[in-house]
């Protein structure tokens, strides 16, 4: 996977996933509330997105929804803009440039998988023999080019997501916009959907990926936007983000032949913030501002000759950063 | 799953995935429940037109025009067809959420909306057209003569009727129950209105074409002129094109701003 370089990454604030210096983002939102009456559902955001994947994720009602449809043109927003590509995402000219995969379960029943994509070629303005290929193109994609010509209505779920993801490729969109793929699908289809979400991050797509499942952001995206209660709240890759998180000291697991020594020498440490010994013989190490840690670490391993087994994070998952990221916002 | 190279340049046309459009919601509705429908009313009232001829009464144009035409056409039939296929132009695909392929696609609103029109319109018109000529056909020598007179203003008060119902289907959720509100409520009640008031309703002009083209035959309104206060047929029709164009025109600007927040 193609590593997306990202200059800042911020908490409860404005946030930024793109080069200073690199290509203009593909997206962005510009200062973007959007209310429903009394309702907010996203405020002051401002984000921009570059190519890769980056996932967007947050509680019910924290604002993913809103935010999706602001970028595939369903939603003006009440303040500010989003662009895409150039060009403001409610305009028709933009959704050229968006693939947009609904989280709702509809199509047009009565079609079959193949039809219904070609359908949807022609309605981006294909000629018929160009929107027979790009349907081929798409169907392969997705891996479902032997099983399209069924009805849709006696499609499985996961057949129906990935003909979904078909029609949203099928004009070949430099954004994809993809709400709650993984729903319902199972574990090796999952693993497909994740391998072609990959696939199109690598050919240079800028995929934003919304989920609930949060586990499944941490192998997958290569930046996280998190959101709750309408804002940002904090966007860059899982690790910057867990570096910013001070309040909460890194948890680490560490199996060394040399526990006891180990801890005796790292309690003293002021980056150390407890140690403590397990029964396993495993000790358990919080830690803040892991980049420094890890250095001088591995300066100390190498130095007293120390064997280390195993050395692992315990909350430096998205599940694990989601709960601090949230907790700190709740303090705001 | 595979991945593939980039496809070739292409070109896209904007008129090529109107018509496209077009003809997607042309078979769409066509093979749908409104069609059923459609055909079933028609046959209902072709047979209340079998039944009209066994009757021993004299026929006459007049008559016809009066009992079967006026009554079950142009009051019953006509709005029905328009409220089956114009509320659902829209409609139907924001019930069923499909609506946001169309709204995903790069075509501008105002021609998804024009295109999606057309069809409905067009449907519209078939079935006005079809059941008025099964009814007359039925109803010969009688029936020809009322068809060759009355063929244009039912077509028209059809067409008008569409525009109306599609813009009340793009506008709002519950477009089919407003809109047979409207054609069996209100149209009903200001119809019946002495003086101008009846002039808000779209029958009245359908009956004002209808009156002035079978006046030969003695066909009028069973009220007093002084207070039926018909308008030319002329006027009559220029208001009902009128009002289907600038109904449109509303509908088109409706559909074109309004975020449809239901459909994912």
């Amino acid at each position: 996977m193609q590593a997306q370089p990202i200059v800042e990454a911020e908490l409860i604030g404005h946030a930024n996933s793109v080069p200073a210096s690199g290509p203009p983002p593909l997206v962005e939102f510009r200062g973007v509330s959007k209310w429903y009456g009394p309702v907010i559902g996203v405020n002051e955001v401002d984000l921009e997105l570059g190519s890769g994947i980056t996932g967007l994720l947050g509680a019910n009602g924290a604002g993913k929804t809103t935010l999706i449809k602001l970028l595939a043109g369903q939603l003006r927003p009440c303040l500010g803009e989003v662009v895409v590509c150039g060009k403001r995402a409610w305009s028709a000219s933009a959704k050229s440039h968006v693939g947009y995969c609904p989280d709702a379960d509809v199509f047009y029943e009565e079609m079959s998988g193949r039809r219904f994509v070609l359908t949807m070629a022609r309605l981006h303005g294909f000629s018929g023999r160009d929107a027979r290929d790009r349907t081929e193109r798409a169907l392969a994609e997705v891996g479902m080019s032997d099983r399209a010509d069924r009805r849709l209505r006696g499609y499985s779920k996961g057949m129906r997501q990935r003909i979904k993801l078909a029609q949203a490729l099928v004009h070949e969109p430099d954004i994809l916009v993809v709400d709650e793929p993984l729903n319902g699908i199972d574990p090796v289809g999952r693993r497909e959907l994740m391998d072609l979400f990959r696939g199109l991050a690598e050919r240079g797509k800028s995929l934003l990926v919304s989920s609930h499942i949060l586990d499944e952001m941490d192998t997958l995206a290569d930046r996280v936007v998190f959101m709750g209660r309408g804002r940002v709240l904090a966007c860059g890759t899982l690790r910057e983000i867990r570096d910013m998180l001070d309040n909460h000291p890194l948890h680490l697991r560490i199996t060394s032949d040399r526990a006891r020594d180990l801890a005796a020498r790292l309690v003293q440490w002021d980056l150390v913030r407890g140690v403590e010994l397990r029964q396993t013989g495993d000790l358990a190490v919080q830690i803040h501002r892991p980049n420094e840690f890890f250095r001088r670490f591995g300066d100390l391993v190498l130095d007293e000759g120390l064997e280390i087994e195993r050395l692992q994070t315990t909350d430096a998952s998205a599940g694990a950063i989601f709960d601090y990221v949230t907790q700190e916002a709740r303090k705001i | 799953m595979t991945t593939n190279a980039a496809p070739a340049p292409h070109h896209v046309s904007t008129a090529a995935a109107c018509l496209h459009l077009f003809f997607l919601s042309l078979r769409r509705q066509f093979f749908s429940r409104h069609t059923l429908i459609s055909a079933a009313l028609t046959i209902v009232a072709s047979l209340i037109v079998v039944g009209w001829g066994m009757e021993g009464a004299t026929k006459s144009v007049r008559r016809f025009t009066e009992e079967i035409v006026v009554l079950v056409h142009s009051a019953f039939l006509m709005p029905i067809f328009a409220i089956c296929y114009g509320t659902s132009g829209v409609g139907s695909e924001r019930e069923d959420r499909s609506l946001v392929y169309l709204l995903i696609t790069p075509l501008p609103r105002a021609l998804v909306y024009i295109s999606k029109f057309l069809a409905a319109a067009l449907l519209v018109l078939a079935w006005t057209g079809l059941s008025l000529c099964v009814m007359c056909r039925i109803a010969r020598p009688w029936g020809d003569e009322a068809l060759r007179l009355f063929w244009p203003s039912l077509l028209l008060g059809g067409l008008a009727y569409a525009s109306l119902f599609h813009t009340l289907g793009a506008a709002f959720r519950r477009g089919t129950i407003i809109s047979l509100a409207y054609a069996f409520f209100l149209e009903g009640l200001l119809g019946s209105m002495p003086g101008i008031v009846k002039r808000v309703a779209l029958s009245f002009y359908v009956s004002c074409m209808i009156y002035d083209a079978g006046a030969d035959h003695g066909v009028g309104p069973k009220v007093a002129p002084e207070m039926f206060l018909p308008v030319r047929s002329s006027t009559a029709t220029a208001v009902l094109v009128a009002i289907t164009i600038g109904l449109a025109a509303i509908g088109l600007i409706v559909f074109a701003r309004r975020e449809y927040r239901d459909l994912s």
